[in-house]
C-alpha cells in the first residue's frame, strides 16, 4: 500500500509513465543529445554538421584539395519550468481507495503534462525549412513598376520592394495563385517563412528565410539554415544561389551571365503565405506534397510522423484514395502515442485539442492599405523523428509539511527543452491549412 | 761383548759392524709397527670369535628350529598381510576423499580390479566421471563490492530512495526502466 514516505517518487514515476505512454510527443521527437540536466537553464549539446563532405575528382599528380569539415554544436537550452503543488490532507482517506496512489490522480496530472508537452514540441512545426512548406503561395509578379533587390549582408541579406510600396503604403496585389487580394509587402506573418525573387519567366532564386521586417519594404534574410559560408557558397557571397535558380525549375546558377544581386524587375513570392484548403478531397494529395518535400531533402523514409488534429483524421478516412477504410488503419486496438494510422510513408498522429498550432496568414486586402487579417491555419507536422530534440527531466519530487496548515504537500519540478537543429530544419516539412 | 744369547764372542779377526741405513730402520719401524697392528687385530678377532661362539651356543640352546620351506611360507604370510594393510588404508583414504563413492562400493570395486594399488586414486576418479558423479568444483566468483548497509526490500521493486537518486542522476536511465516497466518502487 502506498504512503506518504513514497509518494512523491510513486506518483512521479506513475505520471511521467502514462505521459509518455499518451503523448505524441514521445513519438516525434528524438533525445540525442549529451549532457545532464541539473537545474532550470541547463544546456545540453546536440552535435550537428553544416555542410556534406566532397567527392573530388582526382588527378595523378596534383594534390589533393582538404575540406574544412563546419561541425557545430546546438544548444539545447531547458528553458521550460511547470511545477505541481498540491495538498495532501485527505490523500490518507484516497489510500482507502484500492491501496495504491489513485489512478485517476494520476491519469489526470499525466494528461496535463502530456498536452503542455504535446502543444510545446509540435509548435517546433513553425521552425521546418523554409522550402518544405505546403501551401498556398502569393506571387508578386515582377515589371518595370514593382521590383525587389537583394543586398548581402555579414550573415545573409536584405530584401528590399519597389514600386506600388513605400514604408507605410501597405500594396496590395492579386495573386494568380488563387485569384483573391493580399498585402504585397511584408508584415509579422511572414517571419520565418521564405521569400524567393523571381523573374516573369527565366529566373527564380532559392528559397531564403525572412527573419526579420523592418518596414512593409524590407526584410532581413538568411539560408534556410542559417549557414553563410560554406562549399557550397560562390565565393564571396554569404547567400545561396545568388547567381540564379533553384536548380530544379530554373538552371542552378542562372543563365550564367546574370547575378541576381544586380538584375531588375524582379518580382517576388512567398511561400506558403495564406493557409490552404484542407478537405477529405485534398488531404491524400496535400500529404503526398509533404512527402516529396521529405524526399527531395534525402530525409529517410523510415520514422518519418504526420501529426494532425482529429477532424483531419476523419478526413483522412473519408478520403476516396483511403477507400474501402481500414486498409491503413493497421493500428486497430491499442492505441499508442495517439498514432492510429499510416498514409503515405507516415505514421499518422491524432493531436486533439490546442496542441497543433497555429498561425495567422498573409493580411487580404481590399484595396491599398485596407486590409483585415488574414485567416488562421494549422501548422501540420510532417517529420522525421531527428528533426527535433527534447530533453527533460522531473528535477524534484517531495512531500513537505504544509506552512499554515496541519496537513502535506506535493511539490514537483519538470524541467524541459526542445531544439530544431539547424540542418535538422530540412527533415520536417509543414503543411499550412485551413479546415 | 755378549750377545743375546749370552754367547761370548770370541775375538777373531776384527768383525765388521755394519750400520743400518735410515731407510732401512724406517722400514724395520715401519714392519714392526704393521706386526703391532696386526698382533692388535688378531687379538681382537679372536675375542670376537670367543664372543661369537658363546653366543652361538646360547641361541643353540632355544628351541627354535626353521627349515627353508616354513621362513618362505612365513615371509609370504607376511607379505600379503602387508599388502592388505596397505590397501585397505588407501582405499579408506579414497572413500573418505569422494565420500560419494561409499554408496557405490561394489560397482567400485569390479570397476578397479585392473588398476593397480599406486593408480587407486587415479582409478576412482574415471569411475566417478564416467558415472557422472565428480562434483564440479565451484568458481569464486567476483569479490561483491562493500557498500554499507544493505536494504532487503521486495524482489523486483525499488526503493523510493535509489528510484530518487537515478531520477536526480541518471534520468535517461531512469525513462528507459519506467519504459521497459523495469521500475516498481516499494511501498
Amino acid at each position: 500500500m502506498a504512503t506518504l514516505t513514497n509518494f512523491g517518487e510513486q506518483f512521479a514515476s506513475g505520471v511521467l509513465k502514462k505521459t509518455y505512454q499518451n503523448s505524441v510527443a514521445d513519438a516525434i521527437v528524438n533525445r540525442d543529445y549529451e549532457g545532464e540536466i541539473k537545474k532550470p537553464g541547463d544546456r545540453v549539446n546536440i552535435l550537428s554538421f553544416l555542410n556534406s563532405i566532397l567527392l573530388s575528382d582526382y588527378a595523378v599528380g596534383s594534390d589533393m584539395a582538404s575540406q574544412t569539415i563546419v561541425d557545430a554544436e546546438d544548444v539545447l537550452v531547458v528553458e521550460k519550468r511547470r511545477y505541481f503543488n498540491f495538498s495532501l490532507d485527505r490523500l490518507e482517506d484516497l489510500f482507502t481507495y484500492g491501496g495504491d496512489i489513485p489512478e485517476n490522480l494520476i491519469t489526470d496530472s499525466s494528461k496535463v503534462l502530456e498536452r503542455e508537452i504535446d502543444t510545446y514540441v509540435l509548435d517546433a512545426a513553425g521552425e521546418v525549412a523554409v522550402q518544405n512548406w505546403v501551401g498556398t503561395n502569393l506571387v508578386v509578379v515582377g515589371s518595370g513598376a514593382t521590383e525587389a533587390s537583394i543586398t548581402t549582408t555579414a550573415t545573409g541579406g536584405t530584401i528590399t520592394i519597389n514600386g506600388n510600396f513605400t514604408a507605410g503604403n501597405f500594396g496590395v496585389v492579386e495573386n494568380p495563385v488563387d485569384g483573391n487580394t493580399y498585402m504585397g509587402g511584408f508584415e509579422a506573418a511572414d517571419i520565418g517563412k521564405g521569400i524567393r525573387l523571381r523573374s516573369t519567366s527565366a529566373f527564380v532564386s532559392p528559397w531564403y528565410k525572412i527573419t526579420a521586417v523592418a518596414s512593409s519594404v524590407s526584410a532581413t534574410i538568411t539560408e534556410w539554415d542559417g549557414a553563410f559560408s560554406g562549399s557550397d557558397f560562390e565565393e564571396g557571397y554569404t547567400l545561396r544561389g545568388t547567381f540564379g535558380g533553384d536548380g530544379r525549375n530554373f538552371p542552378r546558377y542562372g543563365d550564367g551571365n546574370a547575378s541576381l544581386l544586380t538584375m531588375s524587375a524582379l518580382g517576388w513570392e512567398f511561400n506558403a503565405a495564406i493557409a490552404t484548403g484542407v478537405s477529405a478531397a485534398t488531404i491524400y494529395d496535400q500529404v503526398t506534397l509533404l512527402a516529396e518535400k521529405l524526399d527531395e531533402a534525402e530525409v529517410g523514409d523510415t520514422d518519418r510522423k504526420f501529426t494532425v488534429p482529429p477532424p483531419i483524421i476523419t478526413q483522412l478516412r473519408q478520403s476516396s484514395e483511403m477507400q474501402p477504410t481500414g486498409i491503413a488503419e493497421i493500428y486497430s486496438g491499442t492505441v499508442l502515442n495517439g498514432r492510429v494510422m499510416r498514409v503515405g510513408a507516415f505514421d499518422v498522429h491524432s493531436a486533439a485539442g490546442s496542441r497543433v498550432s497555429t498561425r495567422v496568414g498573409k493580411s487580404v486586402g481590399a484595396a491599398d492599405n485596407v486590409l483585415t487579417p488574414g485567416a488562421i491555419g494549422y501548422q501540420l507536422l510532417a517529420n522525421h523523428t531527428g528533426m527535433i530534440t527534447f530533453a527533460e527531466k522531473w528535477s524534484e519530487s517531495r512531500v513537505i509539511d504544509a506552512e499554515n496548515q496541519f496537513a502535506k504537500k506535493y511539490q514537483g519540478l519538470f524541467l524541459y527543452g526542445k531544439k530544431v537543429p539547424a540542418y535538422r530544419r530540412k527533415y520536417g516539412a509543414n503543411l499550412f491549412g485551413s479546415i | 761383548m755378549e750377545n743375546e744369547e749370552g754367547q761370548v764372542a770370541t775375538q777373531t779377526e776384527e768383525a765388521t759392524v755394519v750400520q743400518p741405513t735410515a731407510d732401512e730402520i724406517a722400514d724395520w719401524q715401519a714392519k714392526a709397527g704393521v706386526s703391532s697392528q696386526n698382533f692388535e687385530r688378531a687379538k681382537k678377532a679372536e675375542e670376537e670369535n670367543k664372543r661369537l661362539k658363546l653366543e652361538l651356543e646360547a641361541l643353540q640352546g632355544q628351541s627354535v628350529v626353521l627349515d627353508d620351506g616354513d621362513l618362505s611360507h612365513k615371509v609370504a604370510e607376511l607379505e600379503k598381510q602387508i599388502v592388505a594393510d596397505k590397501e585397505s588404508r588407501t582405499l579408506a583414504s579414497i572413500y573418505d576423499k569422494f565420500p560419494v563413492l561409499a554408496d557405490k562400493k561394489d560397482e567400485f570395486e569390479s570397476f578397479r580390479v585392473d588398476y593397480p594399488l599406486e593408480k587407486l586414486e587415479t582409478a576412482a576418479k574415471i569411475f566417478l566421471t564416467e558415472n557422472d558423479l565428480l562434483e564440479k568444483p565451484r568458481r569464486k566468483s567476483l569479490e561483491k563490492p562493500g557498500s554499507g548497509q544493505r536494504v532487503i526490500h521486495d524482489s523486483g521493486k525499488t526503493t523510493a530512495e535509489d528510484a530518487a537518486k537515478l531520477r536526480t542522476n541518471n534520468h535517461k536511465a531512469y525513462m528507459k526502466a519506467l519504459r521497459e516497466n523495469k521500475l516498481q518502487i516499494a511501498d
